[in-house]
């Protein structure tokens, strides 16, 4: 009797876990769905078609959150990698991670409030560049966190060997450290990838709108009350990390974490 | 003339050695544009700076203390804040022990997962679309002739206690705390535990209240703190959830720092400096216990 409680109960769980993703799927092809219809009234393609032949602003937005993402994630992770041996190493190390641990913990709405000012002065709110800055903000202090942890008396002792066989350091970097942290650093890699790409308030902050993220055209076509074409964006932007998931889903229980 | 080149690249390669450059990033994309930013929110809030500034002042910080609309948007964010964790969690728990025989099966691991690649604007969306007055759940409810018309259905979409926003927050942190509480069963040997416990004589209930329980959660305090921060400031489930009024901390923050008038400015700053100064005593707290750094 317990256990057939358990059974029915896990299989209510992996119902309630897997409807998002089927609702958001089905409504992307709807045309037509009018209360109190369970169901939609009229399926079509059109709306995939659309965004296949780059017909709608989707296909942009699509591209453009793939490439921004990318970028940051390449950057931060190098950057995050470099400075996470700085903090490790550091005698005040506890003190400086604290001081990253904070921007990373902030609303990053709040944070973005803050730093508006200055993104006005040097003329960065509204381009490409200023919510690349933006996001970097947030997934730099994410990636330092993440790779503090691989610095240990073993990359240590393979740092030391490296050097007294004559290695500088920048070779030693890139031939020794970075091969033995690779499993951590593709981790970082799509830590910082799913940052960017689920950002959404810094960027309507610092993009003043002009800046359509995927995120971004969900919450506007929401507002337009065009639903079928909020369901087609969402699925998108559920895209990368159901890849993750199928893949490696370990990496992705740093999400949660990734967006405060 | 490559020479002179390669002479100069390894010149510039020895002076700066990763161990600098990270010196040198860090402060840069930390510390320097927070403390810029949060420097210029207490200029601006005293009046220093600012277009319509005249002067220093701290009118605005006994204009935004005394201001009840200011005040309500905090103590409701830290409403949502709690709720939210509390419900989140308690879910979990409930799962853990469910799901604790099952962990390590490979469909188990996929299913539990799932939620986590779920971003917040799309929770957002979805529950709004699942729980809206035209929502699946009163279509589904008239279909079994339990709901006559849409409008019968209670309003827990913009509603004043943000039901709506906490269903999206529980539907993000739960799935979170489950595996999160699941991980820590096994790092734990809870089941060990236990196993000593029934040995003592505990049965299976006492064991779960008095092991199972406080090593979980004595493992994810750290963890459940920094979820409660993040929930409190988070931007887009009540922007598309929240009521117009109360509004949640980080909605209002944007909403006076973008309205026409100029003069709301200093209020958005005071209550974005409130949000600061509770993240610093909560992160001095568990500082001070030593906890911060457990999880990471």
């Amino acid at each position: 009797m317990k256990s057939r409680f358990k059974k029915i109960l896990i299989l209510a769980t992996a119902a309630l876990y897997g409807f998002p993703f089927l609702y958001m799927g089905l409504m992307s092809f709807a045309r037509r769905w009018t209360y109190p219809s369970v169901l939609p009234d009229l399926l079509t393609i059109e709306h995939w078609r659309q965004l296949v032949v780059g017909q709608i602003e989707i296909s942009y937005s699509f591209l453009l959150s793939v490439v921004l993402s990318l970028s940051v994630a390449a950057t931060a992770t190098i950057g995050g990698f470099i400075t996470s041996k700085y903090i490790a190493e550091h005698r005040r190390s506890r003190w400086l991670l604290l001081g990253t641990y904070f921007p990373f913990i902030l609303s990053p709405v709040i944070y973005a409030a803050f730093i508006y000012y200055y993104f006005v002065w040097m003329d960065l709110t509204g381009h490409v560049a200023g919510v690349f800055i933006g996001h970097l903000l947030l997934a730099y202090p994410y990636a330092i966190i993440l790779c503090t942890g691989f610095w240990s008396r073993r990359s240590r002792k393979m740092e030391e060997v490296a050097r007294t066989l004559g290695s500088g350091p920048w070779t030693t970097f890139a031939r020794v450290l970075i091969p033995l942290a690779r499993g951590i650093l593709l981790m970082t890699f799509f830590q910082t990838f799913l940052i960017s790409w689920f950002e959404y308030g810094l960027t309507t902050l610092l993009g003043i709108g002009k800046i359509q993220t995927l995120t971004l055209l969900v919450y506007q076509f929401i507002t337009e009350a065009n639903i079928y074409y909020a369901a087609l964006s969402s699925f998108l932007l559920l895209l990368p990390p159901l890849i993750l998931l199928l893949f490696q889903r370990r990496w992705l229980l740093y999400k949660v974490k990734g967006e405060w | 003339m490559k020479t002179s080149d390669n002479r100069w690249s390894g010149k510039f390669r020895s002076y700066i050695s990763p161990e600098r450059l990270g010196a040198a990033l860090w402060p840069v994309l930390t510390v320097v544009p927070l403390l810029a930013g949060i420097g210029y929110a207490v200029l601006y809030s005293l009046g220093g700076v600012g277009l319509l500034s005249e002067g220093w002042t701290l009118q605005h910080w006994r204009e935004a203390l005394t201001d009840l609309h200011l005040l309500k948007s905090f103590a409701y964010s830290i409403y949502v804040g709690i709720l939210s964790i509390v419900t989140s969690i308690s879910l979990a728990l409930c799962g853990t022990l469910v799901f604790r025989s099952q962990v390590g099966r490979r469909w188990t691991g996929m299913l539990l997962y799932a939620p986590l690649a779920i971003p917040s604007v799309v929770t957002a969306f979805f529950v709004y679309e699942i729980f809206a007055q035209s929502g699946w759940l009163s279509r589904v409810l008239h279909q079994l002739g339990l709901l006559g018309s849409a409008d019968q259905f209670p309003i827990l979409i913009q509603d004043p206690w943000a039901i709506g926003i906490i269903t999206a927050h529980v539907a993000m942190a739960a799935p979170f705390f489950l595996i999160l509480f699941l991980n820590t069963y096994q790092n734990e040997q809870i089941d060990e535990l236990r196993r000593v416990a029934s040995t003592l004589g505990a049965g299976s209930l006492e064991s779960d209240w008095k092991i199972t329980i406080p090593v979980l959660f004595h493992r994810s305090y750290p963890t459940i703190v920094l979820y409660f921060i993040f929930a409190v400031g988070s931007y887009e489930i009540p922007l598309l959830l929240g009521a117009s009024s109360p509004q949640m901390l980080a909605v209002n923050v944007v909403r006076n720092l973008q309205r026409f008038s100029l003069d709301t400015i200093p209020h958005a700053y005071i209550l974005a400096l409130l949000y600061v100064v509770v993240v610093i005593g909560i992160l001095w707290a568990l500082l001070r216990r030593k906890k911060l750094f457990y999880e990471a």
